[in-house]
Formats: structure tokens, C-alpha cells, sequence
């Protein structure tokens, strides 16, 4: 009857030693998924990011050429040449011009300063375009992995107990073939064993 | 009347507790305990095996993801470069302007012009590596952006490597949970012949009870020997070592590129990628053909630690590379192991048949070995996966064909008696190559054709060959192949960049001459032209090309001012001044400044011809020189491909010479050179000026 009750506690922690392995292998699946999720976000940030910044940057030059264009007009003036100094603003007003139409290609929210000193906060620009996307940012791929091999390690900690649970079939199995006078010790060392082992074995599993 | 009780007899049994099936009974309980400790083993492997094969997918995602950000950050980083040359351009076209209009009152105007540009340009330096970082900037970088571009890959190359290894782990885990899975499946047999054997008596047990006793006691090794076998992590950063190094092998530093390659064979003695690595480093560290695509030349010491590594790497595992295994094969047929050559050729080709460098290798190595038939058969198989339909890159199969003819030059310089059949399989390749550009079939050769009389004539980085030719009828498909080698201990290395294939379209006898460039500099050495008609050598002729005045010069190139050149690998190239470029000789005796500016439509202001006020400002802003002719006109005079007018000063007493040339042409461009050197050494003057060539649109 105890090789009954033994065997039927490794069935239980054989079912739950595959049980876990199957919700481990669900997770990896996950983890992958939710991986290509996060790249595919990453990509298309990095992407438009660089975008944004190769026109700020021909916008920059535009307004920055703009300003000299303005300060050699002012030096023309203050030297009496006047022709110069209107031809030199004209100039002036087409570079400002091409810098503006260029601003309707990256998010001036992220420009500081004034003119040919402005900046583009590329770092903030980045972290509010990864926050667009609502999918990729439920998702943490590195949490996953990690329940993931906790649950692999739980499923493996039961296969070790299963194990174990053998070793007391098998020493309730010497038992009943040894002497009379020695069997009930070995089937108490038995018993010990098992209880021990189904302790370790369920209730350790639920305090992790 | 009463029924008789009727006495039932009852067979004798035999006893349920005998001593054997006792002893049976304990085996059996003991196998299974030994069956369930090896599946506790096989659960982890197979664990280990699930993790290993999710973090190898997951390592594919990231290096994707890795790649493409980083393409898009080197796109940028370019693009930012490509427009501040743009801006430099302009300030390099005001300040020239401003150089030449200094008596102009548009002088004024020319310099702000330059100046404002400059301070444009430093809104775009923070913004790009590429002209914000030393390593990375042009003047640091022989082969700009190379650098930058490989050391930006090298993220996403770790990952690919990290995919690899885990993959690799992934496999050897699974083996093992594979082999315990058997040793179960064994145990089982054992657990079935111990029970047949408690169905018979006598002695007949121990034909159930023998072999399953061996068969445990099998189990049992193969168990303890799994178990002691280990499945190698590879540390992350053993995976990062050999990613610099795949890097530094793209950036040339291949010394620099095995000691990556090392320090990832320290960390995991058995990495066998990057033994295969290391073995490619060491290769290309000897060879003198490391520009070309497909490399087949290197020097005796570094093809033996090639095939030690390439060794070392295949029995570690990296049987199943093509380039490891192609790669061996090949470098054995350097070494002269034909056999081993063929054996590790076939194998690669087990692993992928179209890959048609590997068909090439079989090729040579057949004709090493006699078999030409079976040489024929593999070149054929070669050029048919070497045309334009499966391999669409032009350079590619002009690499392909002209390392297939080099190897076998090596074997002509092995085996010198083979040498007719070595330009047959030549002539085989020629075909192939000819009919895929000229996209004719090859025709019969022309009786009594012939190409001699060969004459050479090097003059700076170019070489001209004339010849007479006979009986070549019109439309006869002619190739030019040129070979060269530093002396004759090395073997003939054909040059792709230089070949030439034509359908003939000249009458029938005659002289021609043909010239080529090999590289952008002189090349000293040893030269050899084949000429080929309809696939069968007709011609041949060589030559020697001393080093002249200027050594090995090295090639420099400008390309805001439009110029190159060849400078003598001692001489300092001075970083560009405006329009201007500054070569000078280590004593300082011997210089060359070089110029280029687009004049404007409304001109600089001077009424006389731009030639001569260009000379005339050179000139004044040299001390100490006085014209060697002055009141007469200057002299026509070509230099950089351009035509224009030059004049001719003297300096400390007429030791020194100074000559001062300009050139407007009529795409409106001021090019400008002044040299100067001591009477003794105007030839190395004159050597570099043949080399100078301008951008002439």
C-alpha cells in the first residue's frame, strides 16, 4: 500500500514536472514573440529618428547660412555698398525659407535654441517615439525570459523529487524482501523519505 | 442419497520467493532507479536545449533589429559628412577666389564668403562621427568610411555570433538528451528480458539474464560518460573579440585581427569560429593580393598557420562551414596535398554545390592531379555558375575568373613540366569569360593567327604594350590578360581590373599597342600580357617595370579639388589649405603644390588672361626666385590631363628649379601646380607630375 501511495505522489509530481515544462516552453515562445515586437519598434524608431535629424541638420545649415548671409548684408551697408547689402538679404530670405519648408519634416517640439544655435534633443525625440507604440511598450521580453527559466528550473525541481520518490519505491521494495526483523526499519526510513520528500517537494515549489 | 465431498488435488506450485526472482526483483527496482536518475538527465538536457534554441531566436531578432538601427545611424552619419563637404567646397571655392582677386575689391567679398562657410560647417562637425571622431575622419582612414562603417557593425555582428553560438549549444544539448533517450529506451530492454526471464527456469534464465546484465552495465558507461562530457558556454565576451576581429579584418589591420581572434580562443579553447577566423587573418597577412576579392597567393608561414587553424577548427566542429571547409581545401592544394586538397573541395561541395569558387578549386586541384578529365568537367560546372544570370555582379566574376587563371599559375610554378596543360584550362576559362561578355558563342581559332613582337613601355602608373598581329579576321573575340609578380620565385597573379575582351574589328595583320593602368600608382614588378583568340593562347610577352624615382608611391586622392596622384610613400601630404594641396620631400628639397578653383562667370577682376595672373600671383608669393625668361611669353603645357601655360623660375643660384604652371579649362576651371626641386633630382619631380591627374568634367 505505501508503494501505491509513493507511486501515486510521483504521478502528481510528474504531471506537475510537466505541466510546468509545458507553461516554460509557452513563455519561451512568448519571449521571442514579445522580442520581435520591441525590434520591429526599435527599427522603425531608429529609422524615423535618423530621418528627422538629416533634415533638422539641412535646416540647421539653411538657417545658419541665412545668418551670415544677414551679418555680411549689415558689413555691406556699414561700407556704403548697398547693392551688395540688398542682394546679400535677398539671398538671405531664400536660405530662411528653404530651412522653414524643411521643418515640416522632423518634430520641432524637440529643438531648443534659437536660429543656427538650435538643437535637436535626439535622446528625448527617441524615448517618446519608442512610448508610441502601446504594444511594444506593454511588453518587457527580459521579464519574460526570466519567468521563463523559472519555470524551467520549477519543472526540472520536480523531475529531481520524482527521482527521489523512486529511490523510496525501490526501498520499500528491498523491505518487503529483506529479513522480517529488519523490514519494518527499512520501511519507517521509508516512510521518512517520502514524507520529507513530498514536503520539499510540493510545498518548496509554492514558496518560490 | 448423499453426494461424496470430492477431494481436489492441487498442483504442486512452485515457490513465489525464490532467491532468483528476489535477486530479479531487486535488479528490477534498481534499474529503474537507475532509469529515472539518466531521465532526470535527460530532462536537463533537454531543459538546457529549449533555453539554448529560444536565446539563439531571440539573438537572430536582436541582430536584425541591431542591424538595421545601425544601418540608419551610418546613413545619417554619412549623409551629414556629404552635405558638410558640400559646405567645405564652397569655402574652398571663395577662399581660391579670394587668393587670386587679391588686388580685386571683390577680394573683401571672396573672403567673407569663406569665412562664412567655415562657421557653417561647424554647426554639422557634432552631428557626424565622421568629422567629429580622429579614427574616423578621412585623413586617418586609407579607406574611408570603412572604419566607421565596420566598427558600427560590430553590435550587430555579435549578435549573429551570440545566435551562432547558441545554436551551437542548442545542438550539443539536444545530442545529449537524444543519447540519454536511447540509453532509456535500452534500459527498457533490459527491465523486458529480466522479466522474460522469471517465465523459464533452469539455466535457460541466463540467455535473458546475460545480455541484459551487459546491456546495463552498458547503459551504465555511456551514462557516466555523457555526464562527464560538458556542452562549453561561450563567454559573451570571447563572441565580442571575434566580432572586432571580423571588423579589423574588413578595416586591413589583420595582425591586429588575430590577436582579437586569440584572446577568443583564450576564453573558449574550443571556439571553433574562431579558429576559422584566425585562419582567413593569417592568409591575408601574408599575401600580397589582400585588395583583391578572391585571394589565392600568401607566404609559406602564414599558410601553414592557416592550416592549423583551419585544422583545429573542422575537428572542433566546423565541419559544416562551407568556408572553413573550402577555404582548408584550398590552402592544402597550396601546400601541395592533392589528395586532402580534393577530399575537404568535395566535402565543401556536399555542403553547397553552386558556389562556383569551390568548382574552380576542384578544378585546379584535378588538373594537379592528372585528372583532366574530371578538370574539365568542374571548370565547365564553374563558368556555368559564374554567368551573368547567377551571378549578376560584374566585378565579382571578373574576380572569380582571374583568381581561377592564377590558380593555375601556382600550379605551373609547382609543377613546371604541366605548363600546356595549365593554358588549356586557362583557354577553357577565357572561353567562358569571352562568351559571357562579348555574349557570343567562341568560334574556331583562325588558322595562322599570332600576336608577337612584344614591346612594353611604363610611364607613370600606366603600361603600354605594342605588338604585331597576324591573320586575325574581323570579328575574331580577342582577350587581353595581363599577370603580375614581383619576381620570379612568386607565382603570376592575374589582374582583373585590367583585362580587356574585344571582337575584333581591325583587318587582318598589323601593329596595335593596348595600355593599362594596374593601379592608381606605379606598380614596380614583373609584368606578362597572354592574348588569347577564341579561347586558345596566340600570344604572349613580358616585362620589367623598375621602381623608378618615386619607390612604391602611394595613391592620394582629393576629391573636393578634383586631383590624385602618387607621392612617394616618405613624403608628407600636408592636410589641404583652401585650394591648395602641399607635397613635400623628407629633406624638405623637393615639393609640389597643387590647386583647383572654378572661376566665376563675372571673373576676379583682372583684365589679363587668368593663366598668367594665376602664374604671375604663385610666383610673388614664392621669395628668392627669379624668372628664368622674363619679358617672354610662357610656354604651353600639359600636366594633370589639362592643357595650359607654365613658366620657368631658378632659385640659390640657379641650383633650384621652380616651375609654375596654370590651367583654365573650359569648364571654367582654374588648376594650378608649382614644383620645385634641386637640378639633381628633377626626374622624381617629374615622375610625380606624370602621376597627377584632375577631375576633368
Amino acid at each position: 500500500m505505501l508503494i501505491g501511495v509513493v507511486s501515486l505522489t510521483g504521478a502528481v509530481a510528474t504531471w506537475k514536472a510537466v505541466n510546468l515544462g509545458s507553461q516554460a516552453t509557452d513563455t519561451d515562445r512568448r519571449s521571442v514573440l514579445e522580442t520581435v515586437i520591441v525590434q520591429k519598434n526599435q527599427s522603425k524608431v531608429e529609422a524615423q529618428l535618423r530621418s528627422e535629424q538629416s533634415y533638422f541638420a539641412r535646416s540647421r545649415v539653411n538657417e545658419a547660412a541665412a545668418d551670415e548671409l544677414d551679418s555680411s548684408a549689415d558689413q555691406a551697408r556699414s561700407q556704403g555698398r548697398e547693392a551688395d547689402a540688398r542682394s546679400l538679404e535677398d539671398q538671405a530670405q531664400v536660405f530662411r525659407e528653404l530651412s522653414r519648408s524643411l521643418q515640416d519634416f522632423f518634430a520641432t517640439q524637440y529643438v531648443s535654441g534659437e536660429g543656427a544655435d538650435a538643437r535637436f534633443d535626439e535622446a528625448k525625440r527617441q524615448r517618446d517615439l519608442l512610448r508610441q507604440d502601446l504594444e511594444a511598450s506593454q511588453v518587457d521580453p527580459e521579464q519574460t525570459v526570466a519567468e521563463a527559466n523559472r519555470l524551467h528550473a520549477r519543472s526540472e525541481r520536480f523531475v529531481r523529487w520524482i527521482v527521489v520518490f523512486v529511490a523510496v519505491v525501490v526501498l520499500l521494495t528491498i523491505a518487503q524482501l529483506s529479513k522480517v526483523t529488519v523490514r519494518p526499519f527499512l520501511a519507517a526510513g521509508a516512510t521518512v523519505v517520502y514524507v520529507i520528500a513530498t514536503f520539499m517537494a510540493f510545498l518548496g515549489d509554492k514558496a518560490r | 442419497m448423499a453426494i461424496e465431498a470430492v477431494e481436489l488435488e492441487l498442483p504442486d506450485v512452485e515457490e513465489l520467493e525464490t532467491p532468483f526472482k528476489r535477486r530479479v526483483a531487486l535488479l528490477v527496482v534498481s534499474i529503474t532507479l537507475f532509469g529515472s536518475i539518466v531521465a532526470l538527465l535527460q530532462n536537463q538536457a533537454s531543459t538546457r536545449q529549449d533555453i539554448a534554441a529560444r536565446d539563439a531566436q531571440r539573438s537572430a531578432v536582436l541582430g536584425l533589429g541591431t542591424q538595421v538601427a545601425t544601418s540608419a545611424r551610418t546613413i545619417f552619419s554619412y549623409g551629414v559628412y556629404a552635405e558638410s563637404q558640400q559646405v567645405e567646397r564652397r569655402r574652398v571655392v571663395a577662399a581660391g577666389r579670394a587668393r587670386l582677386a587679391t588686388s580685386s575689391p571683390q577680394n573683401q567679398a571672396f573672403q567673407a564668403e569663406a569665412e562664412r562657410w567655415a562657421r557653417v560647417k561647424t554647426f554639422l562637425v557634432p552631428l557626424s562621427p565622421l568629422l567629429s571622431q580622429d579614427p574616423y575622419k578621412p585623413e586617418n582612414d586609407p579607406a574611408f568610411p570603412t572604419r566607421y562603417e565596420t566598427d558600427q557593425g560590430v553590435d550587430a555582428d555579435v549578435a549573429t555570433l551570440r545566435q551562432a553560438a547558441q545554436g551551437e549549444a542548442a545542438e550539443k544539448w539536444g545530442a545529449k538528451a537524444d543519447k540519454y533517450v536511447a540509453i532509456i529506451t535500452l534500459l527498457a530492454v533490459v527491465l523486458f528480458l529480466l522479466g522474460m526471464s522469471l517465465t523459464i527456469g533452469g539455466r535457460v534464465r541466463l540467455v535473458f539474464v546475460t545480455p541484459a546484465a551487459v546491456i546495463a552495465l552498458w547503459c551504465l558507461f555511456s551514462t557516466v560518460t555523457l555526464l562527464l562530457q560538458s556542452v562549453t558556454a561561450t563567454p559573451d565576451l570571447a563572441v565580442r573579440r571575434v566580432a572586432t576581429g571580423n571588423a579589423l579584418v574588413a578595416q586591413r589591420d589583420f595582425e591586429g585581427a588575430i590577436r582579437q581572434y586569440t584572446e577568443a580562443i583564450t576564453l573558449r579553447p574550443d571556439y571553433a569560429i574562431a579558429y576559422g577566423q584566425r585562419a582567413d587573418a593569417h592568409f591575408l597577412l601574408g599575401s600580397s593580393q589582400s585588395t583583391q576579392q578572391f585571394v589565392s597567393i600568401t607566404d609559406p608561414k602564414a599558410l601553414k598557420q592557416a592550416i592549423a587553424d583551419g585544422e583545429t577548427a573542422v575537428r572542433l566542429g566546423a565541419d559544416s562551414s562551407i568556408n572553413v571547409v573550402g577555404n582548408l581545401g584550398f590552402h592544402y592544394f597550396l601546400d601541395r596535398r592533392y589528395a586532402e586538397a580534393e577530399r575537404l573541395t568535395a566535402k565543401a561541395l556536399e555542403l553547397n554545390n553552386a558556389i562556383p569558387s569551390v568548382w574552380f578549386n576542384l578544378g585546379v586541384i584535378k588538373v594537379a592531379q592528372g585528372d583532366l578529365d574530371g578538370a574539365e568537367e568542374a571548370y565547365r560546372t564553374a563558368i556555368r555558375l559564374t554567368s551573368p544570370s547567377q551571378r549578376p555582379d560584374e566585378s565579382e566574376r571578373d574576380s572569380l575568373f582571374a583568381a581561377a587563371r592564377t590558380d593555375l599559375e601556382i600550379l605551373a610554378l609547382a609543377q613546371p613540366g604541366r605548363l600546356d596543360v595549365v593554358r588549356r584550362f586557362q583557354g577553357q576559362i577565357v572561353a567562358g569569360e569571352s562568351e559571357a561578355k562579348l555574349k557570343e558563342p567562341t568560334g574556331t581559332v583562325p588558322d595562322g593567327i599570332s600576336f608577337s613582337n612584344f614591346e612594353f613601355a611604363a610611364k607613370g602608373a600606366s603600361i603600354t604594350a605594342s605588338y604585331d598581329y597576324e591573320n586575325v579576321p574581323e570579328g575574331t573575340h580577342l582577350a587581353f590578360l595581363w599577370y603580375l609578380r614581383a619576381d620570379s620565385s612568386t607565382p603570376w597573379s592575374q589582374e582583373p581590373v585590367i583585362n580587356s575582351f574585344e571582337s575584333s574589328a581591325v583587318n587582318e595583320s598589323g601593329r596595335a599597342e593596348i595600355t593599362r593602368s594596374p593601379g592608381r600608382c606605379p606598380i614596380p614588378g614583373q609584368y606578362r600580357l597572354d592574348v588569347f583568340a577564341e579561347g586558345r593562347l596566340v600570344g604572349s610577352g613580358e616585362t620589367e617595370v623598375e621602381p623608378g624615382a618615386l619607390g612604391l608611391p602611394i595613391p592620394f586622392r582629393d576629391e573636393l579639388l578634383g586631383l590624385s596622384l602618387c607621392r612617394p610613400s616618405d613624403w608628407e601630404a600636408e592636410p589641404p589649405k583652401d585650394d591648395l594641396v602641399t607635397f613635400t620631400s623628407p629633406d624638405g628639397r623637393l615639393s609640389l603644390i597643387v590647386g583647383s578653383t572654378p572661376i566665376p562667370s563675372s571673373g576676379v577682376g583682372t583684365a589679363a588672361p587668368l593663366e598668367d595672373t594665376a602664374i604671375a600671383a604663385a610666383a610673388a608669393a614664392v621669395t628668392g626666385i627669379k624668372d628664368r625668361n622674363p619679358g617672354a611669353p610662357s610656354q604651353g603645357f600639359t600636366f594633370g590631363g589639362v592643357k595650359g601655360r607654365v613658366r620657368y623660375y631658378d632659385a640659390s643660384g640657379g641650383q633650384v628649379s621652380v616651375a609654375i604652371a596654370a590651367s583654365v579649362g573650359p569648364d571654367s576651371v582654374l588648376r594650378t601646380l608649382a614644383g620645385v626641386a634641386p637640378q639633381d633630382r628633377l626626374d622624381t619631380l617629374n615622375e610625380l607630375l606624370d602621376t597627377l591627374q584632375f577631375d576633368v568634367g
